[in-house]
């Protein structure tokens, strides 16, 4: 029960952010990025309900590996937004997103279309914690020092932070995960749980006063 | 190890570095503006200290100034006077003429010595001091003044009386010199521990915003001195618009600051 109801909230959970985005009328120059992952979050999401109870015959880990590769693309280009890395620096995020996308894509060439690239998802999620921890970096280092709650980065580093800390390991250890049961409820539920309140930080961004 | 526990584990290990990571930055972060804020207070109390010095120094030298022209060069003028009387050689009318410029000089040094250190401030207190000059502003014929004094009178500390009559002072200047007026109304009272002093004229007054536009425009040295004046005072200045086509200035300062 628990374990459904968090499903159709984690669902749902991208919508609090957009609307906020909408009628807030948020600074659209960095929050373009989150904005497009929001929505291609909550497509995928319904996309995959969808698949899950029949009603739409489609593969769902060709969504999955899209959606995977998507999120990671849009996330690389929102802290390459946020200038996260000093000036001399600012090609590694390019760089780092080239790589892992290669990496991703040999793991899922070596292993199996047709099953979660674990081991591709761990390491996005890593990628996106040294972001977040960069992230939090260039926060501190400002010359003229900042309150944290008053920044947009502050709140989306803590969010991905947080939802990708909580997600690393059961990336890592999908394969080992029995596939029905308490463990496998276990999954869903720290998954869609972390992901809810990754919206919830991403909306409280949306309604400072910029997107810095 | 089952792959279950090694998931809670490494969740539970990674959630709580994770947020040990955030609960660093948010504590590092209130240091670092803690401090900062620490530092701007020091700065702006090193600020203040600057300009009460600077403050005290120019009123010294004022006073100076003004013992140097009422002792020293007053009485040469009026020693020029006494000889000037005594002798009969000069043509008598050379000798008015010689005689009203005298007259006009001492006169004028009188009231420039009196401007730049009031005696009737330091011995009669802020009220007389305000209404002395609005006599002799009134005395001209141009401006027609009025002063009123409510409530308690007693002499106040001279750190306060003398900067407030800098302010009036200046004020004053400031609103025969631009404002185009025919009457100003003065009126002091103390409630509450906070004297008041309020300027009500019929001339072309400024509200807060112009008084502040103002303030930073090159070389508006009377008004930065009003603004220093009332900061140090930690009084505020007020100007206004009252309906009918008249203005207020309310000075409110308050007696039982530190400062």
């Amino acid at each position: 029960m628990l374990k459904l109801t968090l499903q159709y909230i984690s669902i749902c959970a991208p919508l609090i952010p957009l609307l906020i985005f909408i009628f807030r009328r948020s600074h659209f120059v960095l929050s373009k990025w989150l904005l497009f992952y929001l929505l291609i979050s909550l497509v995928n999401d319904v996309l995959l309900m969808m698949i899950a109870k029949g009603r739409l015959v489609f593969d769902s880990y060709y969504l999955i590996h899209g959606f995977m590769m998507a999120e990671f693309i849009l996330l690389s280009f929102y802290f390459q937004g946020q200038k996260i890395f000093p000036l001399r620096q600012r090609c590694l995020i390019p760089a780092i997103t080239g790589l892992g996308l290669a990496a991703y894509w040999y793991i899922v060439y070596c292993t199996a279309f047709a099953a979660l690239n674990g081991g591709g998802c761990a390491l996005f999620s890593l990628i996106i914690i040294s972001y977040a921890i960069f992230g939090f970096e260039k926060l501190t280092r400002k010359a003229v020092p900042v309150f944290l709650e008053q920044t947009a980065l502050f709140w989306t580093t803590s969010g991905f932070l947080l939802f990708f800390s909580a997600c690393f390991f059961l990336y890592l250890l999908w394969q080992h995960i029995p596939k029905s049961g308490l463990a496998n409820s276990l999954w869903f539920i720290v998954h869609d749980g972390f992901n809810i309140i990754k919206c919830i930080f991403i909306a409280v961004s949306f309604t400072r006063k910029t997107d810095q | 190890m089952d792959a279950r526990f090694l998931v809670v584990i490494g969740i539970a290990g990674m959630l709580a570095l994770s947020l040990g990571l955030i609960y660093f930055v948010i504590i590092h972060q209130r240091k670092v503006l803690q401090h900062h804020i620490e530092s701007l207070k020091a700065q702006q109390e090193y600020e203040q200290q600057l300009q009460i010095v600077s403050l005290e120094a120019q009123e010294q030298t004022m006073s100076q100034l003004a013992s140097e022209l009422h002792d020293d060069i007053g009485v040469t003028l009026s020693s020029v006077k006494l000889f000037l009387s005594k002798s009969s050689d000069a043509r008598p009318e050379l000798m008015i003429q010689s005689r009203l410029l005298l007259d006009e000089s001492i006169e004028k040094l009188r009231n420039l010595s009196h401007s730049l250190h009031p005696a009737t401030l330091q011995h009669l207190g802020l009220s007389t001091a305000i209404q002395s000059m609005l006599d002799a502003i009134n005395q001209t014929g141009l401006v027609s003044t009025a002063f009123v004094c409510s409530g308690e009178t007693r002499k106040l500390p001279e750190d306060i009386e003398l900067p407030l009559y800098r302010v009036v002072q200046e004020l004053l200047n400031n609103l025969i010199k631009h404002a185009a007026l025919t009457h100003i109304r003065v009126h002091i009272s103390v409630q509450d521990n906070v004297l008041r002093i309020i300027l009500n004229h019929n001339g072309q007054g400024i509200n807060n915003e112009e008084y502040h536009a103002a303030l930073f425009k090159k070389g508006a040295i009377g008004l930065k001195g009003i603004y220093n004046r009332i900061q140090l005072l930690k009084a505020t200045l007020n100007f206004e618009q009252l309906p009918g086509q008249h203005f207020q200035i309310s000075i409110l300062t308050p007696l039982n600051t530190s400062r």
